[in-house]
């Protein structure tokens, strides 16, 4: 016999003791039988069967059956899934969809110095928020093009020769923008004009013009060189989404492909 | 105690399922006292237990086309009672303005029928009244893990292995389980018969 010490001395001193057993045995309930528990059962049944053809006019009662409530809760628990799943993947899908316009067009101004200096600071914010390097550009297209070791390093090696041609490039075009928009200005107030200074202004800034859309279309030529049929012409479609127009002419996958 | 064929309840039960009523009838009649008892110990409340009952069979009607033939009759009825129960429990711990008048542990006349002997003395008829509150008040706070372990085996004489299915658990689980609510029951009547020097009950809990 187990038992505590309490225990046990509590039962040495009383001489009625019972056991536990015989304590719980003792226990006997009799609870009134209820007469009309067989037909308070029925009419909730009946009742039951009322609610659940209401509830399926359109003899839809037969798919309650096969398995009842846990049917249902399945069911329901499957369409709560898939619905989420489906709004997940559709915003996932949108936000890498703006992820990668933003993605683009932040690419296509680094490499096209021309556009960039032609669009207002802002203009493509909403698209570009962020300004990113030219190595993050490539770690991107890495993934996005599915580049090989070779292709990538050859890819690096370009983008580092050209970069420092781009920035001066766009230095240079951003400079001639603001001395041509300075000599308009004076133009508008002043009755004189030195037709010399704006032919001067004007073929200047058309061969830096030449020199960046040249310098781009170069550029493009080398990357396409480098990258597969198919990478090329992802890579055209992916400059085409940029929003900006191309500009940088007789470049196709076609022509410029490895 | 179960006085009818079990294999006739899994049988009528089939027939349950294929929509009889009739056969519902007779399962009614059938456990109507021993579900009534199980369930009034369980909640101990005389109104709630005329619910609970109802609401069982009604769930058992319900289910019907889930009966497991595997499963034994009984187990898959006292699992939907107790689980119902516990439901009722749950509902009336949020709900305590909603506690009956039989459930303030005053002397209730069909409360412990058994424990009464009609041939012994006023004293010990009071001694043996005051054992069974006690006891009532003991396992009316008993987990319900344990409660349904200890109300299955003590009063429905049901199988190690009948029990488990209604518990949902290994038998060797409902042998840990009957170990735990008698030491339970053991611990909580000692600390009450301590607490109260008239009280009746001195234990001996064969564990």
């Amino acid at each position: 016999m187990k038992g505590s010490v309490p225990q046990k001395i509590a039962m040495r001193r009383d001489n009625n003791r019972k056991t536990l057993d015989e304590c719980l045995r003792g226990w006997d309930v009799q609870v009134p039988q209820d007469p009309h528990l067989k037909q308070r059962v029925l009419n909730r049944i009946a009742a039951l069967a009322e609610e659940e053809n209401e509830r399926a006019p359109l003899g839809l009662s037969f798919i309650g059956r096969l398995g009842g409530r846990g049917f249902f809760a399945l069911a329901s628990a499957c369409t709560a899934l898939v619905l989420i799943s489906a709004a997940f993947f559709v915003r996932e899908h949108s936000l890498a969809r703006e992820r990668s316009y933003a993605q683009a067009h932040s690419y296509f101004l680094l490499i096209n110095p021309l556009a960039h200096s032609e669009f207002p600071e802002g203009a493509y914010q909403n698209l570009a928020p962020e300004d990113p390097s030219m190595i993050d550009m490539l770690a991107w297209m890495r993934s996005s093009l599915d580049l090989s070791r070779d292709q990538f390093a050859a890819l690096v090696e370009l983008h580092e020769g050209y970069e420092d041609r781009f920035v001066s490039l766009y230095n240079d075009l951003c400079d001639i923008n603001a001395q041509y928009q300075g000599f308009e200005k004076k133009r508008m107030n002043d009755d004189m004009i030195d037709f010399m200074e704006l032919y001067d202004l004007l073929r200047e800034r058309e061969t830096l013009r030449e020199c960046s859309a040249k310098t781009s279309q170069q550029f493009v030529s080398l990357v396409l060189k480098v990258l597969t049929p198919e990478q090329a012409q992802d890579y055209l479609a992916f400059l085409g989404r940029s929003g900006v127009p191309l500009n940088i002419p007789n470049i196709s996958p076609d022509n410029a492909g490895a | 105690m179960q006085a009818h064929e079990p294999d006739g309840d899994a049988l009528l039960m089939v027939r349950v399922a294929g929509g009889d009523t009739q056969a519902l009838c007779t399962l009614i009649e059938n456990w109507q006292a021993p579900l009534g008892n199980f369930v009034y110990r369980y909640v101990q409340n005389r109104e709630a237990t005329q619910e609970l009952v109802q609401e069982t069979f009604v769930r058992l009607y319900e289910a019907r086309t889930r009966f497991d033939g595997n499963m034994k009759f009984s187990s898959w009825l006292f699992k939907i009672a107790s689980n119902l129960c516990k439901n009722y429990y749950r509902w009336r711990s949020r709900h305590p303005e909603s506690l009956g008048i039989d459930e303030s542990f005053s002397c209730d006349a069909d409360r412990v029928g058994g424990a009464r002997r009609e041939d012994s003395s006023p004293a010990e008829q009071s001694e043996q009244n005051d054992d069974a509150v006690m006891l009532e008040r003991a396992v009316n706070e008993m987990p319900h893990q344990l409660k349904t372990a200890l109300l299955l085996y003590y009063y429905e004489n049901m199988s190690y292995k009948e029990i488990a299915s209604a518990l949902g658990c290994s038998p060797r689980g409902v042998e840990t389980r009957l170990y735990r609510a008698r030491a339970w029951l053991s611990k909580r009547l000692a600390a009450e018969a301590n607490a109260c020097s008239s009280a009746g009950i001195c234990l001996a809990p064969e564990l």
